[in-house]
């Protein structure tokens, strides 16, 4: 049997981890407060759009200090995909070309959808009708196109 | 400083605000009133207007009184100049100065070196005069909000006795509350006042019942050079400059007050013309005289030479990035913090939204881009600091607090219960067994006799070598390897610290090492800082330039406005004087 472990056994954070760690907290609060919000007057497919959003703002942050600023280590970028900090398939996609953007991995399953085709957030400005406001119905997303 | 006048004299008896140069007390003054031929009220007003219709009939003319734009200049008041006698600084309704020599009657726009420090010192003492007034005008302010609001009878009857009074004692009122300082400097003020307001009252008679502008303004210290004279005076530099509109008088000649009335009698007639009218006459008689714009708008160039360049301001786009950078740097922001978060942040202490260098910058996703590059660099120079700075052993704190709170009386998990919420016990960089066989070891080493733990102490502090530990090392600096070992807690503070101390003081000085590599890294750090300076100045230059364009600008269209006035006038007259025609 593994031994348990507790959270004063626990192996400390890899160096740096300190200088993130509050900005990380902001997120989980907001996580939480988007977690208890009130669904009333909201759609059902609204009530999980800030949870979308925040983990997109999370993951987004984390890669942004790992591959754009370089600020902080691999060994503690690691840790915090390994700790849930960032979802690891979505930093994945941004990696690729023309999903520099993407909101989250459901705009992009083409098989959950009716016509086999991606969300309409993936959709091109400019193949847009002119003033055609969209909000993805599975997170929010107003647009996440890499050319827009 | 002081003041150019300040005789003691009888407080008046009502508080009149306007205030004189007191041609009637005043020797010198007198003698130039006369010269320019204003004797009583009446003479001078017929005086005014004939030499304004053929610009001469006074015995001190100058020849620039027929150029267009002197023409409409007049004396605004005088100062005489202490130290100087004969001269006098006069300031004309346009803001502009000459001295005057009232012996001699020389006058001269360029002041002669003999008497420049004077008129330095003058306005030296002004400007300090104008910022207390300030002050003072704006705790004025912010007492009446806290007051409930005046009747308007109060405010409208400005030059019955007992208002002015209660505005005195308003004053005084709110000067014991301000500061004891400017009271000091009011009373003084009112003693100054006292007599040249004996003259003013009946100046003031003649005045028509028009909203006296210079009553608002009308506070606590030197207030009495803070009043305009009259309406006409106040809208002309209403339109204008901060400056001018807060230009303190020191004191008006009643050559400038009669003809301010004079003046505002003529303008009856043009006043309801709007702002908006004007620019729009201006702009049409412009068009019918085939000028440019630029022609009718200003005139003022021969005094002040238009920059050319001041369009193009030296600013380049790297300057701007490195301001940005600056401000980055002055707020101390953490490059780990989320972009989003920076720019929501509205709180004025902590943000960089207010800041002038802020907009250097003009686009968002310029800065945001100047952002990005900032953050990389300085967690780069953040991860570099922190490699070379020394790990701070995380077995310091908790020893400290062993040697605080350990007893042998305590077993560990005792001890651990005990203290399981305070920070050392729960800090993740020590592990939970090294705290217990810290914990023990040193429960043990209390059991043993104090010499023994003397003697350990002793022993341990001669390990360290003289560069860790020599003379110069203070008590709270102590080395690391002091510090994390149990022998040096094992005796209690107040004990332990005489022995240190005293072994410290037998050792020998710091071995000397370093200062050879820090004289290049002084020079590089002496070069970012001229850097640094040099921007800075760039953007005052800028800010500088910018303003006084706008007064530039804001100058033209005044004058512009008053020479369309000028002509609206003339037709006016040319229209009412009917089948004489005009001579």
């Amino acid at each position: 049997m593994p031994a348990i472990r507790s959270s004063k056994t626990r192996k400390p954070p890899p160096d740096g981890f300190e200088d993130i760690e509050d900005t990380l907290l902001e997120f989980s609060n907001k996580m939480k407060d988007a977690e208890n919000a009130s669904h009333e007057g909201k759609k059902k497919h609204e009530m999980q759009w800030p949870i979308f959003q925040i983990t997109h703002q999370r993951s987004r942050y984390i890669y942004d200090l790992y591959y754009e600023k370089e600020a902080i280590s691999r060994k503690l970028y690691d840790w915090l995909l390994k700790n849930g900090y960032g979802d690891a398939n979505l930093i994945a996609k941004w990696k690729k070309e023309g999903y520099e953007k993407l909101c989250c991995l459901r705009c992009i399953q083409t098989k959950e959808t009716n016509f086999n085709s991606t969300c309409i957030c993936r959709v091109p400005r400019k193949q847009l009708k002119e003033d055609q406001e969209i909000e993805c119905v599975s997170c929010g997303c107003r647009g996440c196109c890499s050319s827009d | 400083m002081e003041s150019p006048h300040k005789r003691l004299k009888p407080s008046p008896s009502d508080g009149v605000d306007f205030v004189s140069f007191s041609a009637d007390n005043d020797n010198e003054v007198t003698g130039l009133a006369n010269k320019y031929g204003f004797d009583t009220e009446e003479t001078s007003v017929q005086a005014h207007q004939v030499g304004k219709t053929h610009t001469n009939g006074r015995p001190h003319t100058r020849d620039g009184r027929f150029d267009r734009r002197n023409a409409q200049d007049r004396p605004k008041s005088k100062h005489l100049l202490p130290g100087n006698e004969p001269w006098i600084l006069v300031r004309t309704k346009f803001g502009r100065r000459f001295v005057h020599n009232t012996q001699t009657k020389e006058s001269f726009w360029r002041i002669p070196e003999s008497i420049f420090p004077a008129v330095k010192e003058l306005e030296q003492w002004e400007e300090d005069q104008k910022e207390k007034a300030q002050n003072a005008k704006w705790a004025e302010e912010q007492l009446k909000e806290l007051r409930p609001p005046m009747k308007p009878s109060q405010t409208e009857v400005t030059k019955s006795n007992d208002v002015g009074n209660r505005n005195r004692r308003r004053r005084s009122e709110s000067l014991q509350r301000e500061d004891e300082e400017a009271m000091m400097a009011e009373l003084a003020a009112e003693e100054k006042r006292a007599g040249t307001e004996g003259s003013a009252q009946n100046l003031r008679t003649v005045e028509p019942a028009g909203p006296q502008v210079g009553d608002t303004g009308y506070d606590s210290d030197g207030s009495y050079e803070y009043v305009e004279v009259t309406d006409s005076e106040g809208e002309e530099a209403g339109g204008g400059d901060p400056a001018t509109v807060q230009h303190s008088i020191e004191a008006d000649d009643p050559m400038a007050a009669v003809e301010d009335q004079a003046d505002e009698e003529e303008e009856e007639a043009v006043i309801e013309f709007g702002e908006d009218d004007i620019a729009y006459q201006l702009a049409a008689m412009g068009q019918d005289y085939g000028l440019d714009r630029g022609e009718y708008a200003d005139y003022d160039d021969q005094q002040e030479v238009w920059d050319e360049g001041a369009e193009a301001y030296p600013f380049s786009e790297d300057d701007a990035i490195n301001l940005f950078r600056d401000l980055l740097d002055d707020f101390q922001i953490s490059p780990y913090t989320p972009w989003d978060k920076l720019i929501s942040n509205s709180d004025p202490e902590t943000s960089i939204l207010h800041d002038d260098r802020y907009t250097v910058l003009n686009s968002m996703r310029a800065r945001k881009e100047a952002w990005d590059a900032w953050a990389k660099d300085k967690a780069a120079q953040l991860k570099a600091a922190r490699a070379q700075m020394e790990k701070l052993d995380p077995r310091i704190s908790y020893l400290a607090f062993l040697s605080e709170k350990a007893t042998p009386k305590l077993y560990w998990p005792e001890f651990k219960r005990k203290y399981k919420k305070e920070a050392e016990l729960n800090d993740r960089k020590l592990s939970d067994k090294d705290r217990e066989k810290l914990y023990r070891d040193h429960i043990a080493r209390l059991k043993l006799s104090e010499s023994a733990r003397k003697a350990d102490l002793i022993t341990l502090l001669k390990s360290i070598p003289l560069r860790d530990l020599n003379r110069d090392v203070t008590l709270d600096a102590l080395p690391q390897q002091c510090l994390t070992h149990l022998h040096f807690i094992s005796l209690p503070s107040n004990k332990r610290d005489p022995i240190v101390v005293s072994h410290i003081r037998s050792l020998p000085p710091a071995p000397d090492a370093e200062g050879v590599l820090s004289e290049a890294q002084r020079e590089e750090e002496e070069k970012k800082r001229a850097e640094r300076r040099k921007r800075e100045a760039a953007l005052a230059a800028r800010e500088r330039q910018v303003d006084e364009e706008r007064r530039r600008a804001e100058k033209a269209e005044r004058m512009a406005k008053r020479d369309l006035r000028e002509g609206e006038r003339e037709l006016q007259m040319a229209v009412t004087s009917g089948t004489n025609g005009v001579r």
